[in-house]
């Protein structure tokens, strides 16, 4: 048998690891975190909030104007009223590099502060009842200026992407707006 | 084995035995089976375009009171449109003349099976590997998929509000169906007792990975090649299928095809299979994204 003369017949076995491929990830208005693996070839893939525009990752426009963020632009301090965090940025690169390399966390070792601390606080919100497209205590106070308004467990409202459009209300900074409470 | 000899070893033959006989059956490492002809629109193929668009009209408001001498107002009608290019993929084989003849399987149409099998394979990869962008979800690294979890994301999925005619595909990892039927085992004295439990049992209890199953109204698969979800998890997904509005799409512009081609300076022919496609997401309020513990 002369098997060694047939050449590159990968194990159909074997599941292309996808995390070898650059991966980019992307924070949503209620804390939903969705990442592409960037296989260079695909260009668009369909309704998605990360796409490529000339091989560089960039959020889709109507995933941007509403609220959606680049975890880079997250954990880099790129979104308006966001603290960056290297330790996030880098935790997340570790990840992508040790999948990369076939290996893996073990199950639920990583806890909820692995992302960026704005992941949980959009998560809180969403579950709190103040997810993407709720009014903020401080907006609410313009709005409806003598009624009392309780303010939530969370804070509300999301921040809007440098790269993305303004939203049509104001957005308050975090620190005007305990300060107006 | 001795050597033979006569009685007076005058002539003395060496061993002259094969020690190995090679199975001439041509058999294939085991592999998930493929989910994604059943959870994909796959449209025509292309001609003359690389890239499958397809548009969604967003809903108008409800229709308004009217006067009858006055003029109807006009509300624009423009369509979203979704694009999904495709993409040239290849793999190739090279076959000798002389190890293609000496092999004992028919090693021509076995390539040629793993072949088509590794683009099937590439199909299978880029549609599993959309669970990661679909945007709607719930579950972390640490929920289990139980009965209960069931319940939620099926309602959760149910509340984006979209119509459809076929029954949903629900893609499972295998963590999530193991403990989805260690859930319902566990208690089987109140959910096996009904009508419920045994549709349940059915169907996720099938001996192998790939077989669909129907449980409350939602077709139920499972595979190891779902795609990572939260940090150590793993990404289910329900998807809406059909004609009227299928949630993914897999489009062609060059259908799979092996052809083989003679390169006589290496005495020998390459096979390779060619395709070119893309995978992409139709419409994100058609799928949902759960995650569960791996």
């Amino acid at each position: 048998m002369q098997i060694e003369n047939i050449e590159d017949i990968s194990l159909p076995s074997r599941y292309d690891n996808p995390w070898a491929f650059p991966t980019v990830a992307a924070v949503g208005p209620n804390g939903e975190f969705v990442w592409r693996h960037f296989n260079s070839k695909q260009a668009e893939i369909g309704d998605v909030p990360i796409r490529s525009m000339d091989g560089r990752p960039v959020l889709s426009p109507r995933y941007a104007e509403a609220g959606w963020c680049l975890y880079s632009d997250v954990c880099t301090g790129n979104v308006r009223g966001v603290e960056e965090s290297a330790d996030a940025w880098t935790r997340w690169q570790n990840l992508i590099k040790a999948r990369a390399a076939g290996r893996h966390p073990p199950r639920g070792s990583l806890g909820e502060d692995f992302f960026h601390p704005e992941v949980g606080r959009r998560r809180a919100a969403a579950a709190a009842g103040g997810g993407a497209g709720t009014l903020s205590a401080a907006e609410l106070r313009v709005l409806f200026p003598g009624v009392e308004i309780h303010e939530p467990e969370h804070a509300v409202g999301v921040p809007a992407t440098v790269r993305g459009p303004k939203p049509k209300l104001e957005q308050p900074e975090p620190e005007k707006a305990k300060a107006a409470s | 084995m001795a050597a033979i000899s006569n009685a007076n070893t005058a002539v003395v033959f060496a061993d002259a035995i094969l020690t190995e006989l090679i199975d001439a059956e041509m058999r294939f490492g085991v592999q998930a089976p493929f989910l994604f002809p059943d959870i994909v629109m796959q449209p025509p193929t292309l001609v003359h375009t690389k890239r499958f668009s397809t548009n969604v009209y967003a809903n108008m408001t409800a229709s308004a009171a009217h006067t009858e001498s006055d003029e109807v107002a006009s509300a624009a009608n423009t369509p979203t449109a979704v694009d999904i290019d495709t993409a040239l993929y290849a793999k190739g084989a090279f076959m000798s003349d002389w190890g293609t003849g000496m092999n004992v399987h028919a090693i021509v149409p076995g390539t040629v099976q793993a072949l088509m099998t590794a683009c099937y394979l590439r199909f299978e990869t880029d549609v599993l590997g959309l669970f990661t962008s679909i945007t709607g979800n719930q579950g972390s690294a640490t929920t289990t998929m139980t009965v209960d979890n069931f319940v939620s994301v099926t309602s959760a999925f149910r509340a984006q509000a979209k119509r459809s005619s076929a029954k949903p595909m629900m893609v499972l990892s295998e963590s999530a169906r193991r403990d989805l039927q260690a859930d319902y085992m566990q208690n089987g004295g109140s959910i096996y007792a009904g009508a419920i439990g045994e549709q349940l049992h059915n169907a996720v209890s099938s001996a192998n990975q790939g077989e669909w199953a129907p449980f409350s109204n939602y077709m139920i698969a499972s595979t190891e090649n779902v795609p990572v979800g939260d940090t150590t998890g793993k990404s289910c997904a329900i998807v809406h299928v059909g004609p009227e509005g299928p949630a993914l799409v897999l489009a062609y512009s060059m259908d799979p095809r092996i052809l083989a081609g003679r390169e006589e300076n290496r005495v020998g022919a390459w096979l390779v299979a060619s395709h070119a496609h893309g995978a992409g997401i139709r419409e994100q309020a058609r799928a949902y994204r759960f995650v569960v513990r791996a």
